[in-house]
Protein backbone atom coordinates (compact mmCIF):
# COMPACT_ATOMS: atom_id res chain seq x y z
CA UNK A 1 0.00 0.00 0.00
CA UNK A 2 1.78 3.60 -1.29
CA UNK A 3 -0.19 6.64 0.21
CA UNK A 4 1.52 10.18 1.04
CA UNK A 5 -0.13 11.73 4.18
CA UNK A 6 0.10 15.15 3.54
CA UNK A 7 -2.18 14.92 0.15
CA UNK A 8 -4.52 12.85 2.19
CA UNK A 9 -4.62 15.70 4.72
CA UNK A 10 -4.92 18.40 2.22
CA UNK A 11 -7.67 17.03 -0.12
CA UNK A 12 -9.20 14.39 2.28
CA UNK A 13 -9.19 16.62 5.50
CA UNK A 14 -7.93 13.28 7.18
CA UNK A 15 -4.92 12.97 9.39
CA UNK A 16 -2.63 10.81 8.75
CA UNK A 17 -2.77 7.36 10.81
CA UNK A 18 -5.81 8.35 12.04
CA UNK A 19 -9.00 5.77 11.97
CA UNK A 20 -10.34 7.57 8.96
CA UNK A 21 -7.26 6.80 7.30
CA UNK A 22 -7.55 3.10 8.72
CA UNK A 23 -11.19 2.91 7.38
CA UNK A 24 -10.19 4.30 3.58
CA UNK A 25 -7.86 1.47 3.34
CA UNK A 26 -9.66 -1.00 4.81
CA UNK A 27 -12.33 -0.16 2.01
CA UNK A 28 -10.14 0.12 -0.84
CA UNK A 29 -9.18 -3.29 -0.46
CA UNK A 30 -11.63 -5.16 0.33
CA UNK A 31 -13.44 -2.88 -2.29
CA UNK A 32 -10.20 -4.61 -4.74
CA UNK A 33 -10.65 -8.26 -3.52
CA UNK A 34 -14.58 -7.81 -3.80
CA UNK A 35 -14.07 -7.05 -7.80
CA UNK A 36 -11.09 -9.35 -7.79
CA UNK A 37 -9.39 -6.85 -9.10
CA UNK A 38 -5.06 -6.44 -8.74
CA UNK A 39 -4.61 -3.09 -8.06
CA UNK A 40 -6.73 0.07 -6.78
CA UNK A 41 -6.38 3.35 -5.75
CA UNK A 42 -7.77 6.41 -4.37
CA UNK A 43 -7.96 9.80 -5.83
CA UNK A 44 -9.15 13.03 -4.30
CA UNK A 45 -10.73 16.08 -6.15
CA UNK A 46 -8.63 19.30 -6.38
CA UNK A 47 -11.25 21.90 -6.41
CA UNK A 48 -8.50 24.52 -7.03
CA UNK A 49 -6.79 22.91 -9.58
CA UNK A 50 -10.23 21.04 -10.90
CA UNK A 51 -8.75 17.96 -11.15
CA UNK A 52 -8.00 14.43 -9.54
CA UNK A 53 -4.68 13.44 -7.62
CA UNK A 54 -3.48 10.08 -6.42
CA UNK A 55 -3.76 10.28 -2.90
CA UNK A 56 -3.64 6.10 -1.96
CA UNK A 57 -2.96 3.04 -3.79
CA UNK A 58 -2.79 -0.59 -3.22
CA UNK A 59 -0.87 -3.33 -4.80
CA UNK A 60 -0.23 -0.21 -7.66
CA UNK A 61 3.07 1.35 -7.94
CA UNK A 62 3.89 3.87 -5.36
CA UNK A 63 4.99 6.18 -8.37
CA UNK A 64 1.30 7.09 -8.70
CA UNK A 65 0.79 8.97 -5.82
CA UNK A 66 0.53 12.87 -6.40
CA UNK A 67 0.15 11.98 -10.02
CA UNK A 68 -2.34 14.13 -11.66
CA UNK A 69 -5.78 13.10 -13.66
CA UNK A 70 -7.29 15.71 -15.69
CA UNK A 71 -11.16 15.67 -15.32
CA UNK A 72 -11.51 15.94 -19.14
CA UNK A 73 -10.72 12.40 -20.34
CA UNK A 74 -10.42 9.04 -19.44
CA UNK A 75 -12.83 6.98 -17.27
CA UNK A 76 -11.82 8.47 -13.80
CA UNK A 77 -12.67 11.81 -14.85
CA UNK A 78 -16.30 10.36 -16.45
CA UNK A 79 -17.02 9.11 -13.11
CA UNK A 80 -16.19 12.43 -11.59
CA UNK A 81 -18.10 14.22 -13.81
CA UNK A 82 -21.09 12.02 -13.72
CA UNK A 83 -20.88 11.17 -10.63
CA UNK A 84 -21.45 7.52 -11.38
CA UNK A 85 -19.85 4.51 -11.75
CA UNK A 86 -18.02 3.71 -15.01
CA UNK A 87 -16.71 0.09 -16.07
CA UNK A 88 -14.19 0.33 -18.90
CA UNK A 89 -12.54 -1.74 -21.21
CA UNK A 90 -9.70 -1.24 -23.35
CA UNK A 91 -10.50 0.27 -27.13
CA UNK A 92 -9.24 -2.27 -30.32
CA UNK A 93 -9.28 -1.36 -33.89
CA UNK A 94 -11.81 -3.77 -35.05
CA UNK A 95 -14.74 -5.28 -33.68
CA UNK A 96 -13.87 -9.10 -33.82
CA UNK A 97 -10.58 -8.00 -31.98
CA UNK A 98 -12.69 -6.47 -29.14
CA UNK A 99 -14.91 -9.52 -28.86
CA UNK A 100 -11.43 -11.63 -28.36
CA UNK A 101 -10.28 -9.40 -26.14
CA UNK A 102 -7.11 -9.89 -27.66
CA UNK A 103 -5.24 -8.03 -24.24
CA UNK A 104 -1.37 -6.50 -24.29
CA UNK A 105 0.22 -8.29 -21.07
CA UNK A 106 0.54 -5.44 -18.46
CA UNK A 107 -2.12 -3.89 -20.24
CA UNK A 108 -5.07 -3.16 -17.97
CA UNK A 109 -7.79 -5.23 -19.40
CA UNK A 110 -10.50 -3.60 -17.15
CA UNK A 111 -10.93 -0.36 -15.25
CA UNK A 112 -13.85 0.45 -12.63
CA UNK A 113 -13.80 4.06 -11.31
CA UNK A 114 -16.50 4.63 -8.58
CA UNK A 115 -17.17 8.05 -7.55
CA UNK A 116 -17.10 9.31 -3.97
CA UNK A 117 -20.16 11.95 -3.65
CA UNK A 118 -21.76 13.79 -1.18
CA UNK A 119 -24.67 15.59 -1.73
CA UNK A 120 -24.13 17.20 -5.00
CA UNK A 121 -19.93 17.44 -4.24
CA UNK A 122 -17.46 15.47 -5.59
CA UNK A 123 -14.61 13.98 -2.73
CA UNK A 124 -12.80 11.61 -5.27
CA UNK A 125 -13.15 8.74 -7.23
CA UNK A 126 -12.08 5.14 -6.52
CA UNK A 127 -10.80 2.92 -8.82
CA UNK A 128 -10.20 -0.49 -9.38
CA UNK A 129 -8.04 -2.37 -12.45
CA UNK A 130 -8.15 -6.06 -13.82
CA UNK A 131 -4.99 -6.95 -16.33
CA UNK A 132 -6.03 -10.50 -17.41
CA UNK A 133 -6.81 -10.01 -21.21
CA UNK A 134 -10.88 -10.38 -21.80
CA UNK A 135 -11.51 -10.20 -17.63
CA UNK A 136 -13.77 -7.64 -17.60
CA UNK A 137 -15.70 -5.64 -14.47
CA UNK A 138 -19.73 -6.92 -14.52
CA UNK A 139 -22.73 -4.88 -13.41
CA UNK A 140 -22.33 -6.56 -9.96
CA UNK A 141 -18.55 -5.27 -9.40
CA UNK A 142 -19.64 -1.54 -10.37
CA UNK A 143 -22.27 -1.99 -8.07
CA UNK A 144 -19.68 -3.50 -5.40
CA UNK A 145 -17.23 -0.86 -5.92
CA UNK A 146 -20.59 2.28 -5.82
CA UNK A 147 -21.23 0.54 -2.72
CA UNK A 148 -17.57 0.83 -1.47
CA UNK A 149 -17.12 4.43 -2.95
CA UNK A 150 -20.42 5.67 -1.13
CA UNK A 151 -19.20 4.40 2.49
CA UNK A 152 -15.90 6.24 1.87
CA UNK A 153 -17.73 9.17 0.60
CA UNK A 154 -20.22 9.43 3.90
CA UNK A 155 -17.14 8.73 6.24
CA UNK A 156 -15.27 11.48 4.98
CA UNK A 157 -18.37 14.18 4.83
CA UNK A 158 -19.01 13.00 8.13
CA UNK A 159 -15.68 13.13 9.25
CA UNK A 160 -15.45 16.74 7.67
CA UNK A 161 -18.60 17.98 9.41
CA UNK A 162 -16.91 16.99 13.03
CA UNK A 163 -14.09 18.94 11.99
CA UNK A 164 -16.37 21.68 11.62
CA UNK A 165 -18.23 21.48 14.45
CA UNK A 166 -15.11 21.55 16.70
CA UNK A 167 -13.72 24.61 14.95
CA UNK A 168 -12.40 23.46 12.00
CA UNK A 169 -8.65 23.45 13.60
CA UNK A 170 -8.25 20.38 12.12
CA UNK A 171 -6.79 18.85 15.21
CA UNK A 172 -6.51 15.45 15.75
CA UNK A 173 -9.95 14.78 17.70
CA UNK A 174 -8.55 13.14 21.57
CA UNK A 175 -12.27 12.51 22.62
CA UNK A 176 -12.09 9.34 25.15
CA UNK A 177 -7.98 9.38 25.84
CA UNK A 178 -6.71 10.20 28.90
CA UNK A 179 -4.18 13.08 29.33
CA UNK A 180 -1.18 11.44 28.64
CA UNK A 181 -2.63 9.69 25.25
CA UNK A 182 -4.01 13.60 24.47
CA UNK A 183 -0.63 15.00 24.54
CA UNK A 184 1.10 12.41 22.29
CA UNK A 185 -1.66 12.67 20.07
CA UNK A 186 -1.45 15.99 19.88
CA UNK A 187 2.57 15.63 19.33
CA UNK A 188 2.05 13.50 16.59
CA UNK A 189 -0.99 15.91 14.83
CA UNK A 190 1.11 18.46 15.27
CA UNK A 191 4.09 17.08 13.25
CA UNK A 192 1.62 15.75 10.62
CA UNK A 193 0.36 19.70 10.35
CA UNK A 194 4.22 21.21 10.23
CA UNK A 195 6.31 18.56 8.35
CA UNK A 196 4.26 15.23 7.48
CA UNK A 197 7.60 14.17 5.69
CA UNK A 198 8.82 13.58 9.18
CA UNK A 199 5.79 10.87 10.01
CA UNK A 200 7.31 7.94 8.29
CA UNK A 201 10.34 8.15 10.68
CA UNK A 202 8.32 9.28 13.81
CA UNK A 203 5.89 5.80 13.43
CA UNK A 204 8.87 4.18 13.32
CA UNK A 205 10.41 5.80 16.42
CA UNK A 206 6.87 5.29 18.12
CA UNK A 207 6.81 1.02 17.34
CA UNK A 208 10.87 0.70 18.86
CA UNK A 209 9.45 2.95 22.07
CA UNK A 210 6.17 1.09 22.18
CA UNK A 211 8.33 -2.71 22.31
CA UNK A 212 10.19 -1.12 24.74
CA UNK A 213 7.48 -0.39 26.65
CA UNK A 214 5.86 -3.27 26.63
CA UNK B 1 -55.64 4.30 -36.53
CA UNK B 2 -53.67 4.43 -33.32
CA UNK B 3 -54.39 1.27 -31.94
CA UNK B 4 -54.03 -0.92 -35.32
CA UNK B 5 -50.10 0.99 -34.82
CA UNK B 6 -50.15 -0.06 -31.52
CA UNK B 7 -51.03 -3.43 -32.09
CA UNK B 8 -48.82 -4.08 -34.72
CA UNK B 9 -45.68 -2.05 -33.23
CA UNK B 10 -46.04 -5.03 -30.65
CA UNK B 11 -45.61 -7.65 -33.11
CA UNK B 12 -43.08 -6.60 -35.57
CA UNK B 13 -39.89 -7.55 -36.05
CA UNK B 14 -36.98 -5.54 -35.18
CA UNK B 15 -34.57 -6.35 -37.63
CA UNK B 16 -37.51 -6.36 -40.36
CA UNK B 17 -38.73 -3.19 -39.14
CA UNK B 18 -35.00 -1.51 -39.54
CA UNK B 19 -34.91 -3.11 -43.15
CA UNK B 20 -38.34 -1.44 -44.42
CA UNK B 21 -38.96 2.08 -45.20
CA UNK B 22 -38.95 4.48 -42.59
CA UNK B 23 -39.14 7.98 -42.13
CA UNK B 24 -36.33 9.63 -40.63
CA UNK B 25 -36.46 10.61 -36.57
CA UNK B 26 -35.04 13.14 -34.59
CA UNK B 27 -32.69 12.14 -32.00
CA UNK B 28 -31.13 13.77 -29.42
CA UNK B 29 -28.39 12.56 -27.51
CA UNK B 30 -27.56 14.70 -24.25
CA UNK B 31 -23.89 13.20 -22.97
CA UNK B 32 -20.06 13.64 -23.48
CA UNK B 33 -20.75 14.45 -27.04
CA UNK B 34 -20.14 12.20 -30.02
CA UNK B 35 -16.92 10.95 -32.41
CA UNK B 36 -18.94 11.80 -36.05
CA UNK B 37 -15.23 10.59 -38.05
CA UNK B 38 -15.61 7.05 -36.68
CA UNK B 39 -16.57 4.78 -39.40
CA UNK B 40 -20.19 3.52 -37.33
CA UNK B 41 -21.47 7.42 -37.54
CA UNK B 42 -20.37 8.58 -40.49
CA UNK B 43 -23.33 10.44 -42.06
CA UNK B 44 -25.44 9.70 -39.35
CA UNK B 45 -24.91 12.91 -37.09
CA UNK B 46 -26.59 15.92 -38.69
CA UNK B 47 -25.91 18.17 -35.90
CA UNK B 48 -23.12 18.93 -33.24
CA UNK B 49 -23.09 21.05 -29.96
CA UNK B 50 -21.53 21.92 -27.03
CA UNK B 51 -22.94 23.44 -23.93
CA UNK B 52 -19.91 25.92 -22.58
CA UNK B 53 -19.54 28.80 -20.52
CA UNK B 54 -19.93 32.12 -21.96
CA UNK B 55 -18.82 35.18 -19.39
CA UNK B 56 -20.06 33.26 -16.61
CA UNK B 57 -23.43 32.12 -18.30
CA UNK B 58 -23.42 28.54 -19.76
CA UNK B 59 -24.75 28.31 -23.48
CA UNK B 60 -25.40 26.04 -26.34
CA UNK B 61 -22.98 26.78 -29.18
CA UNK B 62 -23.06 25.30 -32.82
CA UNK B 63 -20.08 23.15 -33.91
CA UNK B 64 -18.84 22.09 -37.07
CA UNK B 65 -20.91 18.72 -37.93
CA UNK B 66 -18.60 15.68 -38.27
CA UNK B 67 -16.04 16.27 -35.90
CA UNK B 68 -14.80 14.04 -33.47
CA UNK B 69 -16.65 15.85 -30.07
CA UNK B 70 -15.96 13.32 -27.61
CA UNK B 71 -13.13 12.82 -24.91
CA UNK B 72 -14.68 10.29 -22.76
CA UNK B 73 -15.71 7.94 -25.17
CA UNK B 74 -19.99 7.36 -23.44
CA UNK B 75 -21.68 9.60 -26.36
CA UNK B 76 -20.07 7.59 -29.12
CA UNK B 77 -21.05 4.59 -27.51
CA UNK B 78 -24.69 5.75 -26.92
CA UNK B 79 -24.78 7.16 -30.48
CA UNK B 80 -23.26 4.10 -31.88
CA UNK B 81 -25.98 1.78 -30.09
CA UNK B 82 -28.63 3.99 -31.55
CA UNK B 83 -27.01 3.97 -34.87
CA UNK B 84 -26.79 0.29 -35.56
CA UNK B 85 -30.30 -0.58 -34.46
CA UNK B 86 -32.39 2.32 -36.17
CA UNK B 87 -30.87 3.79 -39.66
CA UNK B 88 -33.60 5.95 -39.55
CA UNK B 89 -31.99 7.66 -36.62
CA UNK B 90 -30.84 11.66 -37.56
CA UNK B 91 -28.67 12.04 -33.80
CA UNK B 92 -27.88 15.46 -33.11
CA UNK B 93 -25.15 15.43 -30.38
CA UNK B 94 -25.15 17.91 -27.93
CA UNK B 95 -22.23 18.10 -25.46
CA UNK B 96 -22.42 18.40 -21.37
CA UNK B 97 -19.72 16.68 -19.97
CA UNK B 98 -15.86 18.16 -20.27
CA UNK B 99 -13.83 20.07 -18.19
CA UNK B 100 -14.96 23.32 -19.29
CA UNK B 101 -18.23 23.31 -17.73
CA UNK B 102 -16.75 20.86 -14.64
CA UNK B 103 -19.95 19.00 -15.14
CA UNK B 104 -21.72 21.56 -13.98
CA UNK B 105 -25.20 20.11 -14.18
CA UNK B 106 -26.92 22.91 -14.90
CA UNK B 107 -25.01 22.13 -18.34
CA UNK B 108 -27.51 19.20 -19.09
CA UNK B 109 -30.42 21.65 -18.28
CA UNK B 110 -28.87 23.82 -21.26
CA UNK B 111 -28.98 21.21 -23.47
CA UNK B 112 -32.66 20.41 -22.51
CA UNK B 113 -33.78 23.43 -22.98
CA UNK B 114 -32.02 23.10 -26.68
CA UNK B 115 -33.62 20.06 -27.84
CA UNK B 116 -37.04 21.27 -26.46
CA UNK B 117 -37.01 24.66 -28.89
CA UNK B 118 -35.55 22.17 -31.55
CA UNK B 119 -38.40 19.80 -31.38
CA UNK B 120 -35.95 17.09 -31.30
CA UNK B 121 -38.61 13.68 -31.38
CA UNK B 122 -36.66 11.47 -29.24
CA UNK B 123 -34.32 12.77 -26.66
CA UNK B 124 -31.36 9.90 -24.98
CA UNK B 125 -30.85 11.06 -21.91
CA UNK B 126 -27.64 8.28 -20.72
CA UNK B 127 -26.93 10.37 -17.35
CA UNK B 128 -28.19 10.98 -13.95
CA UNK B 129 -28.35 14.67 -12.91
CA UNK B 130 -27.98 15.20 -9.42
CA UNK B 131 -31.04 15.68 -7.24
CA UNK B 132 -30.65 19.55 -6.82
CA UNK B 133 -31.94 20.26 -10.26
CA UNK B 134 -34.92 18.03 -9.47
CA UNK B 135 -37.66 21.03 -9.99
CA UNK B 136 -36.37 22.29 -13.19
CA UNK B 137 -35.93 19.68 -14.78
CA UNK B 138 -39.74 17.42 -13.52
CA UNK B 139 -40.42 20.88 -15.61
CA UNK B 140 -38.69 20.31 -18.59
CA UNK B 141 -39.41 16.74 -19.00
CA UNK B 142 -43.12 17.64 -18.51
CA UNK B 143 -42.80 20.29 -21.60
CA UNK B 144 -41.09 17.39 -23.24
CA UNK B 145 -43.91 15.36 -23.02
CA UNK B 146 -46.74 17.87 -23.81
CA UNK B 147 -44.91 18.60 -27.24
CA UNK B 148 -44.93 14.70 -28.36
CA UNK B 149 -41.11 14.90 -27.65
CA UNK B 150 -40.00 11.22 -25.99
CA UNK B 151 -37.35 11.51 -23.30
CA UNK B 152 -35.53 7.84 -22.70
CA UNK B 153 -33.43 7.98 -19.43
CA UNK B 154 -31.24 5.89 -17.57
CA UNK B 155 -31.65 4.79 -13.89
CA UNK B 156 -28.33 5.16 -12.14
CA UNK B 157 -26.09 2.51 -11.83
CA UNK B 158 -25.76 2.63 -7.76
CA UNK B 159 -28.72 4.33 -6.65
CA UNK B 160 -27.78 6.14 -3.35
CA UNK B 161 -30.56 9.15 -2.53
CA UNK B 162 -32.43 8.54 -6.21
CA UNK B 163 -33.02 6.04 -8.97
CA UNK B 164 -31.65 8.82 -11.32
CA UNK B 165 -32.93 11.70 -12.60
CA UNK B 166 -34.90 12.34 -14.64
CA UNK B 167 -35.78 8.53 -14.87
CA UNK B 168 -37.52 8.68 -12.26
CA UNK B 169 -39.94 10.78 -13.81
CA UNK B 170 -43.26 9.39 -15.04
CA UNK B 171 -42.92 12.04 -18.37
CA UNK B 172 -39.90 9.88 -19.14
CA UNK B 173 -39.11 6.06 -20.30
CA UNK B 174 -37.32 4.98 -17.68
CA UNK B 175 -34.29 1.98 -18.38
CA UNK B 176 -32.46 -0.27 -16.05
CA UNK B 177 -30.16 -2.88 -17.27
CA UNK B 178 -30.59 -6.61 -16.55
CA UNK B 179 -29.28 -9.56 -18.36
CA UNK B 180 -31.84 -10.31 -20.89
CA UNK B 181 -31.53 -11.75 -24.70
CA UNK B 182 -30.53 -8.79 -26.76
CA UNK B 183 -32.89 -6.40 -27.91
CA UNK B 184 -35.32 -8.02 -25.18
CA UNK B 185 -36.90 -6.26 -22.61
CA UNK B 186 -37.82 -6.73 -19.10
CA UNK B 187 -41.25 -4.52 -17.32
CA UNK B 188 -39.97 -3.85 -13.97
CA UNK B 189 -43.47 -4.59 -11.84
CA UNK B 190 -42.58 -2.61 -8.95
CA UNK B 191 -40.55 1.31 -8.30
CA UNK B 192 -39.86 3.69 -10.43
CA UNK B 193 -37.82 2.50 -13.29
CA UNK B 194 -40.29 0.69 -15.68
CA UNK B 195 -38.06 -1.38 -18.27
CA UNK B 196 -34.70 -2.45 -18.53
CA UNK B 197 -33.17 -4.44 -21.28
CA UNK B 198 -29.41 -5.69 -21.92
CA UNK B 199 -26.36 -3.01 -20.89
CA UNK B 200 -23.50 -5.50 -20.18
CA UNK B 201 -20.74 -6.26 -22.83
CA UNK B 202 -21.70 -4.52 -25.50
CA UNK B 203 -19.47 -3.90 -28.31
CA UNK B 204 -19.51 -0.47 -29.22
CA UNK B 205 -17.51 2.62 -31.70
CA UNK B 206 -14.74 4.55 -29.66
CA UNK B 207 -13.26 8.18 -30.34
CA UNK B 208 -10.63 7.39 -32.75
CA UNK B 209 -11.97 4.73 -34.62
CA UNK B 210 -11.94 1.84 -32.39
CA UNK B 211 -14.44 -0.21 -30.62
CA UNK B 212 -14.45 -1.05 -26.76
CA UNK B 213 -16.51 -2.65 -24.54
CA UNK B 214 -19.04 -1.09 -22.19
CA UNK B 215 -21.51 -1.80 -19.39
CA UNK B 216 -23.43 0.16 -17.79
CA UNK B 217 -27.64 1.59 -17.65
CA UNK B 218 -26.48 4.03 -19.78
CA UNK B 219 -25.84 1.49 -22.56
CA UNK B 220 -28.96 -0.43 -22.26
CA UNK B 221 -30.92 3.26 -22.48
CA UNK B 222 -29.92 3.94 -26.23
CA UNK B 223 -31.08 0.49 -27.15
CA UNK B 224 -34.42 1.64 -26.13
CA UNK B 225 -34.46 4.51 -27.95
CA UNK B 226 -33.72 2.70 -31.00
CA UNK B 227 -36.17 0.97 -30.32
CA UNK B 228 -38.81 3.78 -30.02
CA UNK B 229 -36.94 5.46 -32.78
CA UNK B 230 -37.74 1.93 -35.09
CA UNK B 231 -41.31 2.36 -34.45
CA UNK B 232 -41.61 6.18 -34.83
CA UNK B 233 -40.09 5.60 -38.18
CA UNK B 234 -42.94 3.79 -38.96
CA UNK B 235 -45.68 4.63 -36.89
CA UNK B 236 -44.86 8.52 -36.16
CA UNK B 237 -48.61 9.83 -35.01
CA UNK B 238 -47.38 7.14 -31.96
CA UNK B 239 -47.44 9.43 -28.72
CA UNK B 240 -45.28 8.55 -25.57
CA UNK B 241 -47.63 6.56 -23.55
CA UNK B 242 -48.57 4.54 -26.58
CA UNK B 243 -44.85 3.66 -27.43
CA UNK B 244 -44.63 2.53 -22.94
CA UNK B 245 -47.57 0.27 -23.78
CA UNK B 246 -46.04 -1.53 -26.68
CA UNK B 247 -42.51 -1.79 -24.78
CA UNK B 248 -44.39 -3.18 -21.91
CA UNK B 249 -46.62 -5.21 -24.19
CA UNK B 250 -43.32 -6.87 -25.62
CA UNK B 251 -41.77 -7.31 -22.48
CA UNK B 252 -44.45 -9.12 -21.63
CA UNK B 253 -44.19 -11.70 -24.53
CA UNK B 254 -46.80 -10.74 -26.95
CA UNK B 255 -44.50 -10.70 -29.98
Amino acid sequence: MAMDRSFLSRYLGIAPSTREEGVLRLLLETAIRTVDAAEGSVLAYDRDANDLRFVMTVNGPSSLIGQRVPIGAGLTGLAALTHEVQIGAPTFKTVDDCNQATGVEGEPSAVIAAPMVSGDTLIGVLTGVRFKPGYRFTTDDGRAYGNFSTIAALMLDQHSRLRELSGGTGDVTTAGFGPEEARIMAAVASVARSRPDRLPRLAQLFEQMADIAI
Amino acid sequence: MSSVAITEATAARFDELAASDLAPVEVAVIDSGIDATHPDLAGRVVSQWTVEDEEGRLAVHPLETGINNDTFGHGTAVAGIIARIAPNARIHDIRVLDARNKGDPTASLVAFRHVLAQRLRLINMSLAIPASQREPLFKLCESAYQRNQVVVAAKRNVPVTDEGLPAEFSSVISIDNHQVEPMSLHFIEQGLIEFATLGNDLTVPAPGGGYTVKTGTSFATPTVTAMCCLFLGRWPMLRQFELKTILKARAHGHV
